[in-house]
């Protein structure tokens, strides 16, 4: 498991600890009261050869929203203000802030600094801090090697090593096999950005899987320095004798190591050193930030397994190891042959419960017994059996009893409870067919007791179906889906039409053009047969004018060959579209005004160039 | 507006006529209570037998699967008693006696409903207000908001002014259409799609392989739900509550 952006510590990235800052605001209570916070000094180191620099720290836990305190001048000492640095942590939903301002401290002699007790008043609340000293002295002080700089870590420069390393530790030296052991491993950080920490391994032969819970986090002062500790705790158990080297524990995570720019030349810039705090505000955001997987490593721990003693040994031990309690409990008491009675198993304590079986029952002889449902909970096993007495002679539910080795103690212990009295009558041969017990559904652990035996069975059959009627897998069904839309779909288009035909007078018109063209075709197609070029060409010509008329949305009354000329041209219609419809006009006007005589042939012909207009008009885009 | 409530009521009516397809109780009448008369008896194994007849006939009930789950229960097999009240439960989900009998038989197997994977809780939202409802009740509720949807489309389309002032109506009718379209596609597969299991036996031993001498993956617990993925050779492939999947024999496990 991973835990990503556990820990965000110094002024990385700005805008993230802008967004941190805002969800901190959001997720904790806005009522943070004065009370619930700490107002803290820190120094990253207790002594400085004169011209190094150290880190002050004023830190207020359980808020973030808190600015930077006046702290005035303090004699010997020039103090300039860094920045803020805020952290959040979210474990098991739990969550926690704080904001940390940051200052450079640059001594301007030799001597012994006292910093603080500081006193700070914001909104009516009055915050008052510890005290630190400085030492500052001519001489540089010798580095110490690794394990006494950890314990005393006062010189300028700090490994690597002393800035972030991870401990594990065992809670005994010896163990009985079985016995539950607690470990503790703790990963110390100082003031180095670390994410996706994930859980802490180890495989150990002879132990139990090891699996560490949701991890604590809090500081801690070591050796003149202020560690970000994230502890993490579980027991393991030995399966067999032994001398073991227990770990060494390792975590994972990714150190974030800032790359920056310096005179064209990159350099990395791995634990924010001193040069780092002094860079200003805006190289932080110039800087480059990148993960480097690393994988930190603890010391071993020795640890001495002794087998169980053989002597005294119960014969019902099954390998439980601890100081435990056992209750048993049957209910119901009063029952009929055949009835269940659900016997209750529970043992409570501390120690290894993985070992713990369950209690035995002393004799089953007159029951019918069920195999018993187990439920684990922390510090806490429940064994629930179902024994249905199977004779009304039986009177009580046997004792159990329940071994196991008290390591405190070194000895054996035996706990017998029960037995419980029990009154079992013989049940009815006919029993009337009536509910046994109508309970409604249990929704609560109250009414899963009341629940003894199963509701009667159903005296009328219900309404009988089909073992195939699944009604969506029939056809007649999507059907029903269907035909409405299709209906839907269709009622659209007709009303649409109408609609149009309603309020566009253009479309309409040109609607009515298309009707007109068609009962004036079949008329005229019956004229020909009269032989009357006249009345042909009267006819002819009414069908021209209808259609043209509503065709260019032109009144069809009083309409010339002009007009249509007109519309056509400007709507750049073929020429030779044009001239036949001057042709029909001219012949049109010979027929009916000048009554002149025309053939069926020339009938035909003009016949077939009206149709030919009309289509060539349906077909144009007007 | 009362023709468009004319109009839904023939369309569903004419509906309900289509889908329903009752049968004539004919004997199975007369074995259904001829076996409660052998339940009452406590004569359960005959009773079990006659129930058993009217399945043979391909006629089923929510009460004739919960009167079989009795039977099972206390003939003692409880894997096969969870079984035929889960089959129950999907005919009558909503049946009290049967919820309480189904809870109880899984307490005494040491399974509860807290042993059931996390489910989405989208998915658990859709569902809730169609729990009482069986697949066919889905479908219809379905099939009746639909055609409420389309009457009103279409009177919405032939009178504009209608359409204006039912608009939240349509909203509302839109979003029971759709939630019970997906809370149909829902239990469609949970119920047709993914095949159901329950573990009928005691101390089932799930292989890796289906082969007698193949080592034991883990074990199943009688009463036990599981996803049957294939059967095969007198084998079947189950994945457990958890995700993992092994080969159990096939009268083990049968599906609900």
């Amino acid at each position: 498991m991973i835990y990503p952006n556990l820990r965000k510590i110094g002024s990385m990235n700005k805008i993230k600890n802008l967004i941190v800052v805002f969800l901190a605001l959001f997720s904790i209570s806005g009522s943070a009261l004065a009370a619930d916070v700490k107002f803290q000094v820190q120094l990253d180191r207790e002594r400085l050869v004169l011209g190094e620099s150290a880190q002050l720290g004023l830190s207020f836990q359980g808020t973030q929203s808190m600015p930077a305190p006046d702290i005035g001048n303090i004699d010997g000492l020039e103090v300039r203000y860094v920045g803020p640095s805020t952290m959040m942590t979210v474990i098991n939903g739990q969550v926690s802030s704080s904001v940390t301002h940051m200052y450079t401290v640059q001594p301007l002699r030799v001597g012994k600094f006292q910093i603080g007790p500081f006193t700070f008043k914001y909104k009516n609340d009055l915050y008052s801090s510890n005290m630190v000293t400085l030492d500052v002295t001519e001489e540089r002080v010798f580095t110490p090697p690794r394990q006494q700089a950890r314990a005393e870590p006062a010189a300028q420069k700090v490994n690597l090593e002393d800035r972030m390393f991870v401990t594990l530790n065992l809670d005994k030296p010896t163990a009985y096999v079985n016995e539950l052991i607690p470990v503790t491993v703790k990963l110390y950080v100082n003031q180095m950005n670390v994410s996706d920490i994930q859980l802490p391994a180890f495989t150990q032969e002879g132990f139990s899987k090891v699996e560490f819970k949701e991890p604590k986090q809090y500081r801690e002062r070591m050796g003149g320095l202020t560690y970000d500790v994230l502890e993490f705790r579980t027991n393991l158990y030995a399966t067999r004798p032994g001398d073991y080297r227990v770990g060494p524990a390792r975590i994972k995570c990714n150190v974030v190591v800032r790359r920056k720019a310096a005179g064209g030349a990159m350099r990395d810039d791995m634990f924010g050193n001193d040069q780092a705090l002094r860079d200003s505000f805006f190289d932080d955001f110039l800087a480059r930030y990148e993960k480097v997987p690393t994988e930190l490593k603890s010391d071993d721990v020795h640890l001495i397994v002794s087998p169980l003693p053989g002597e005294n040994r119960p014969k019902n031990f099954s390998g439980a190891v601890g100081d435990y309690q056992f209750i048993y409990e049957a209910s119901p008491l009063k029952v009929k042959t055949g009835d269940p009675v659900t016997v209750r198993m529970r043992i409570n304590g501390t120690g290894n419960f993985n070992t713990v079986l369950s209690p035995t029952i002393e004799t089953m002889t007159g029951f019918k017994a069920y195999e018993p449902e187990v439920r684990t909970q922390e510090n806490s096993k429940e064994f629930v059996q179902v024994l249905i007495p199977e004779t009304e002679k039986i009177t009580q539910v046997p004792t159990a009893s329940f071994s196991y080795f008290d390591p405190i103690a070194k000895e054996y212990k035996t706990i017998t409870q029960g037995p419980i009295a029990l009154q079992v009558e013989k049940a009815k041969e006919e029993l009337p067919s009536k509910v046994v017990e109508a309970v409604a559904a249990p929704s609560s652990e109250d009414a899963k007791e009341l629940v003894t035996d199963i509701i009667y069975l159903k005296e009328a059959p219900g309404r009988w179906r089909s073992t195939e009627d699944h009604i969506y897998r029939k056809s007649i069904f999507w059907l029903f889906f269907l035909v409405p839309l299709i209906a839907l779909v269709i009622i659209y288009i007709v009303v649409g039409r109408i609609n149009k035909i309603k309020y566009d007078t253009v479309y309409a018109a040109r609607l009515i053009a298309f009707k007109v063209s068609r009962s004036g075709m079949r008329a005229l197609k019956h004229k020909t047969k009269l032989n009357d070029s006249k009345i042909f060409y009267e006819e002819l010509f009414k069908t021209m004018q209808e259609y043209l008329g509503n065709r260019l949305y032109l009144p069809p009354a009083g309409l010339t060959f002009d007009m249509v000329n007109q519309k056509l041209l400007a709507k750049d219609v073929d020429a030779a579209v044009i001239t036949k419809i001057r042709n029909l006009f001219t012949v049109c006007d010979e027929a009916r005004f000048a009554f002149l005589n025309f053939g069926v042939e020339k009938m035909q012909d003009d016949y077939r160039e009206l149709v030919d207009v009309i289509n060539y008009l349906e077909r144009k885009k007007l | 507006m009362k023709k468009i409530i004319l109009i839904i009521t023939v369309l569903l009516s004419i509906a309900g006529t289509a889908f329903s397809e009752e049968l004539k109780p004919l004997d199975q009448n007369k074995l259904f209570y001829s076996a409660n008369s052998f339940y009452e008896k406590r004569d359960y194994e005959k009773a079990l037998n006659e129930y058993k007849k009217i399945l043979d006939m391909g006629i089923e009930s929510g009460a004739l699967y919960y009167n079989i789950g009795n039977c099972y229960f206390k003939l003692g097999k409880l894997g096969y008693a969870i079984l035929f009240y889960d089959k129950a439960e999907r005919i009558i989900p909503q049946d009290g006696d049967l919820k309480s009998n189904l809870s109880y038989a899984m307490s005494l197997v040491g399974a509860s409903s807290a042993d059931a994977p996390r489910k989405n809780p989208i998915v658990s939202v859709i569902k809730a207000p169609f729990m009482d409802l069986n697949l066919n009740g889905i479908a219809i509720f379905a099939l009746a908001i639909y055609i409420v949807f389309i009457v009103l489309q279409i009177a919405g389309i032939v009178n504009p002014v209608f359409a204006k002032k039912t608009r939240l109506l349509y909203i509302i009718t839109f979003s029971f259409f759709v939630v019970s379209l997906g809370a149909f596609a829902i239990r469609y597969y949970d119920e047709d799609i993914v095949r159901r299991g329950v573990v009928v036996q005691r101390g089932v031993e799930c292989r890796y392989e289906p082969i007698d001498k193949s080592n034991i993956f883990y074990k199943l617990q009688e009463g036990e739900r599981v996803s049957v993925l294939k059967t095969r050779d007198g084998w079947r492939r189950v994945r457990r509550l958890d995700g993992k999947t092994g080969w159990v024999r096939q009268e083990t496990v049968d599906e609900i």
